[in-house]
Formats: C-alpha cells, sequence, structure tokens
C-alpha cells in the first residue's frame, strides 16, 4: 500500500494550525492600528490639549 | 444466531442518541482548545495582560464544555462491550487497538495538561502553561485522531485478516490501518470542522456583547481572532470535504449515490445543489428521483473522480448489478457470501471432525468468497440501501451550511479589519444565529457518516443485525431512557452553567481599570 499521499495529508494538520495562527497574528496587528487609531481620533480629533496626544 | 430486530433497533437508537449528544460537545473542544491556545500564545509573546484575561474566560466555557463531553464519551466506549459484543468480538483485535492508544496517549495527555491548564495558572511559569495549553489541544485533537482511525477502518476496512479457527478477524499490517485514505480525511474533515464550530462559538457569543453594545473591545477582539481562525480552517474543511467525497466514490459507493439521490447511474452525472426527493421513488422504478432540483452538469463526476465524462454508479445499478461496468448485482454478492457463511460452518465441523482434508477444501471455499462475507447476512438485496432521504438531506443541510459558514467569516473578517462590525447589526444577528447551525451541521455530517454506510457496522463485512449483543431487548430499553433524560439533564447543566457565565461576561475585564 502507498502511504504517501496519507503522510502528506496527516502533515497538512500541524500546517493549517500554524497557517491560521500567523493569519490571526497578521490580522492582529492591522486590528491594533485600527484600536490605536480609533483611540487617537477620540483624543486628538478635536481641540484637545497638545499633551494628550504625546503618546501617539 | 437469532438476534431480536427490536434489540437491534434498540442497540442502534441507544448508540445513536450517545453518540449524538455526545458530538454536541466534542467539536467544540477540538476547536476551542486551539482558538485559547493561540490567545494564550498572543498573552505570553506581548506580555499584554489583557490577552491573558481574555484567554481566562474562553477558557473557562471550554472547561464547562470538556467535562461533560468526558461523560457522553466514556458511555460510547462500555456500549461496544454490553449492546456491541459480537462486533468487540469479530473486529475487537483491530477496532480495540487505536482505541487502547487513544486512552494511552491521547486522552491521558489532554487529561494531566487540561488539569495543569486550568488550575496552574499562578503555579506554574508562563511558558509551561502555554505548553499546558497546546499539549491539551493536540492531545484533544489526537484523540479524535484515533477514534477517526477506527472509525476509518469500519468505513473501508483494511490491513486484516480474518481468522477462520476464532472466527474473528485479526490486524496484520498496522500502518495501512493507521494510513488508511478513510481515516485521514475523516480525521482531517472532522477536526477542521469542529474548528469551524469553535470559531462560530467565539463569534456567536461576541457578536452577542456587541448587540448588547457591552464588553466591546473584548468581543471585537475575540471576533478577530475567531473569524481569522475560522475563515483559514473553513477554507481547508471544504479541501478535506472533497477528499472525503472522492474516497466514498471508491470505497462506499452506495453511500455516494444516496448522498446524491443518485438512482440511475451514468458519466458525467450532476451534482445536485439543492432538491426535494420524490417520496414515492423506489429502486428500479421509471419514476423521477426529485421533486424540485438545481444541478450542475457533470459536477458529481468531476469531484468524484476529477473527471467530467467519469461514470457514477447509481442505486439501481449497485443492487441489481451492470455488467457492463463490471458491478455484481447485490444478490449476487449475498450468493457467495451464504457460501463464504457455509464454507466457514463446514471448516469448524471439520476441525471438530479432525478431518483436515474437508477443513483444507472449506477453508478453500471460504476464502474464495470470504470478500461477500457480510452480504451472506442480508435477508435481501435491497436491504444494501441506506435511508435515501435521511442520507440525501443530511448532506446536502451539512455542505449548504459549510459554504454559508465561509461567507459568513468573510463578511465578518472584512466589517472587522475595517471596523464597522457594530453598524452591521444584521450580520451579528446572522452570527448569533449561526452558532445552532453549527450544531446541524456537525451532527448533519454525522448522520451522513453513519446512516449512509448502512447496512454495514463493517463496511461490506458485518451487518449491524449481526454485531449486537446476544441479549434480551428490555435493558437496552430501559438504558436508552435512563441514557435519554442524562444526556438531555447534562446538556441543559452545561447551556445554563454556559449562558450564567456569559451573562457575567469577562469579568476580570471589567476590573482593570485600562479596559
Amino acid at each position: 500500500m502507498e502511504y504517501t499521499d496519507a503522510i502528506i495529508w496527516y502533515a497538512s494538520w500541524p500546517v493549517l494550525i500554524y497557517i491560521a495562527y500567523r493569519f490571526v497574528l497578521l490580522n492582529m496587528k492591522h486590528h491594533a492600528k485600527m484600536e490605536r487609531l480609533e483611540e487617537y481620533e477620540q483624543q486628538c480629533g478635536g481641540a484637545v490639549e497638545p499633551k494628550a496626544c504625546e503618546k501617539f | 444466531m437469532h438476534i431480536d430486530p427490536s434489540l437491534v433497533e434498540w442497540s442502534r437508537a441507544q448508540f445513536a442518541l450517545t453518540a449524538l449528544y455526545h458530538w454536541l460537545f466534542v467539536p467544540l473542544t477540538l476547536g476551542l482548545t486551539f482558538l485559547v491556545a493561540i490567545m494564550e500564545t498572543i498573552y505570553v509573546k506581548t506580555g499584554d495582560e489583557w490577552w491573558k484575561k481574555t484567554t481566562r474566560f474562553w477558557m473557562g466555557l471550554l472547561a464547562i464544555n470538556f467535562a461533560i463531553g468526558l461523560a457522553t464519551g466514556i458511555i460510547m466506549e462500555f456500549e461496544f462491550g454490553t449492546n456491541w459484543s459480537n462486533y468487540s468480538w469479530i473486529v475487537g483485535d483491530i477496532f480495540g487497538a487505536p482505541l487502547a492508544i487513544e486512552g494511552l496517549m491521547a486522552f491521558f495527555m489532554e487529561s494531566t495538561f487540561f488539569a495543569v491548564m486550568f488550575f496552574g495558572w499562578d503555579k506554574v511559569s508562563k511558558r509551561m502553561h502555554l505548553l499546558s495549553t497546546w499539549l491539551v489541544a493536540i492531545g484533544s485533537n489526537l484523540s479524535a485522531l484515533w477514534i477517526l482511525v477506527a472509525n476509518g477502518w469500519m468505513q473501508h476496512p483494511v490491513g486484516i485478516r480474518f481468522n477462520p479457527d476464532t472466527a474473528r478477524n485479526e490486524m496484520v499490517d498496522f500502518w495501512a490501518v493507521l494510513f488508511n485514505p478513510n481515516a485521514y480525511s475523516k480525521f482531517l474533515h472532522t477536526i477542521s470542522s469542529g474548528y469551524v464550530l469553535a470559531s462560530l462559538f467565539v463569534i456567536s457569543i461576541s457578536a452577542w456583547y456587541l448587540l448588547r453594545r457591552r464588553d466591546i473591545q473584548f468581543a471585537k477582539r475575540s471576533i478577530m481572532v475567531a473569524a481569522s481562525f475560522g475563515l483559514i480552517v473553513s477554507l481547508f474543511n471544504v479541501t478535506t470535504g472533497d477528499d472525503s467525497a472522492r474516497h466514498v466514490a471508491q470505497d462506499q459507493p452506495m453511500k455516494l449515490a444516496a448522498m446524491e439521490g443518485l438512482y440511475e447511474g451514468k458519466s458525467g452525472a450532476e451534482i445536485v445543489t439543492f432538491g426535494i426527493l420524490n417520496p414515492s421513488k423506489k429502486v428500479g422504478d421509471k419514476q423521477e428521483p426529485f421533486l424540485v432540483k438545481v444541478a450542475i452538469p457533470e459536477g458529481l463526476s468531476l469531484l468524484s473522480y476529477h473527471r467530467v465524462d467519469a461514470y457514477v454508479p447509481g442505486i439501481r445499478e449497485l443492487v441489481y448489478g451492470s455488467k457492463e461496468h463490471g458491478i455484481l448485482s447485490v444478490a449476487e454478492k449475498m450468493k457467495r457470501g451464504k457460501e463464504a457463511v457455509a464454507a466457514l460452518a463446514a471448516y469448524k465441523a471439520a476441525k471438530k471432525a479432525g478431518d483436515t482434508a474437508q477443513m483444507a477444501a472449506a477453508k478453500k471455499r471460504f476464502e474464495a468468497n470470504s470478500a461477500y462475507l457480510g452480504y451472506g447476512y442480508l435477508k435481501t438485496p435491497l436491504q444494501a440501501v441506506p435511508s435515501v432521504p435521511t442520507t440525501f438531506y443530511a448532506f446536502h443541510t451539512m455542505v449548504g451550511l459549510g459554504t454559508w459558514f465561509v461567507l459568513l467569516f468573510i463578511v465578518i473578517l472584512y466589517f472587522t479589519m475595517t471596523d464597522t462590525l457594530e453598524r452591521h447589526r444584521k450580520w451579528l444577528w446572522a452570527a448569533l444565529f449561526s452558532l445552532p447551525l453549527g450544531y446541524v451541521a456537525q451532527e448533519a455530517g454525522w448522520i451522513t457518516a453513519e446512516v449512509g454506510r448502512q447496512p454495514w457496522a463493517i463496511q461490506d463485512m458485518l451487518p449491524v443485525g449481526m454485531a449486537t449483543s446476544n441479549i434480551v431487548t428490555s435493558p437496552v430499553m430501559i438504558t436508552f431512557w435512563l441514557f435519554a433524560i442524562l444526556f438531555t439533564a447534562l446538556l441543559i447543566a452545561e447551556v445554563k452553567i454556559m449562558t450564567t457565565q456569559i451573562k457575567l461576561g469577562p469579568v476580570e475585564l471589567k476590573e482593570d481599570s485600562h479596559v
């Protein structure tokens, strides 16, 4: 019996988890930027004290 | 051996009930363990306490589900001995091996590290805790691997030899059992469907928070993780589903025909995307099989054999045979099966009499017909046909919902990444109501796989009617109702505990002043 197909398919399991994890990290970076931008708009979008925007 | 038909039906009902309930808990554990592991990895990498608290919230829900899933799973293993002892006798040497490995390797691993994961937050180092969480995820999925290796073997028995002296099957090639195409395709399709369900679980509960306008940041971040994970795994789930269907086409053509309501075989067979079966249709008659249908021409041939002109046998050819396509009729298989049964009886008699010449002759006759042994126990050819409506509707429900989940993950992820999710309240409602649909898809998949292979406990080898214990029916009936009450109580308990936890929300995050 030829097992190459089975070995490749079984090996796809950890690869799947790794790809899904990397995809989460990639989106998390973008999401974190969005959150900071939202926070910036809330704090610095209008007339605010310059000090409030220093951390950005 | 005479077995009371009502015993068979009650034994089937009890096993189906247990499996149905068990399968409400297991897929969530398979997927949520990985989602929790990913969240904790983010915590360890970033050092952001916020992720630790998020991880702990989802881990709490996982723990409730894990505990109740365990109770139903253990009962299933006992049922092999109490209700299916003939099955256990005939194939226990093969079926028992993966189950034993599952217990010793995977179950012990997940259970041990589950304790560290759940109770060890302040008792072990960050990295040790993270390792424990990943080992729980890997262990629970390895557990599924060995169970599905066993189940895959039942769908396509390989790596065995029948021993006429003991009337038992013996494993001769462990690797053939492990690398059985039905085993890996079932394993990957099943675990990825569990990941889809877990992603839906996180998205659905988080959508509820957004609809209630509470725990907004927690909900958005949780959705971001679950939708990203869900999109990748749902696409993988489609791929493994395609692979699984190809193996069904090769090894269980009757199941494929039932899944598609294909009564008449043809080259370039169409695939039905939506259809209502004609309830008065019988195998071999001239009635149309569908009242209404939407089909893609040549789709079934393409998906099953990767050729648009490939011949796909229908139920009629599989029952009555087709010389043109080299398909034996069930009647012919039954004849050969009865020959094998008779030869086995003759072998036993000759052995008892000490007649070695007769033993050799009977063994030769048995081996010539042993491929059809199971058919020898069927009473009519139509017994070889599973319930077409159940298999067809279950399969199409699973596929339809699976397609919807891919779309849902794409849309939810897009809205999350553009930070517009809160404005699309209809999609939040859709996400919320997709969680029960996820469970429907899970059960539909299980029904397709198990009802579609009837009447076989082991494909072509052992009909379900020959697999039960030779006991009286009443204890099976009584325990059926006891289990029905017990499992329902467990389910209600799980839902109540979970909804209480969800309503409380991520309490630790609220206590944290900076969130």
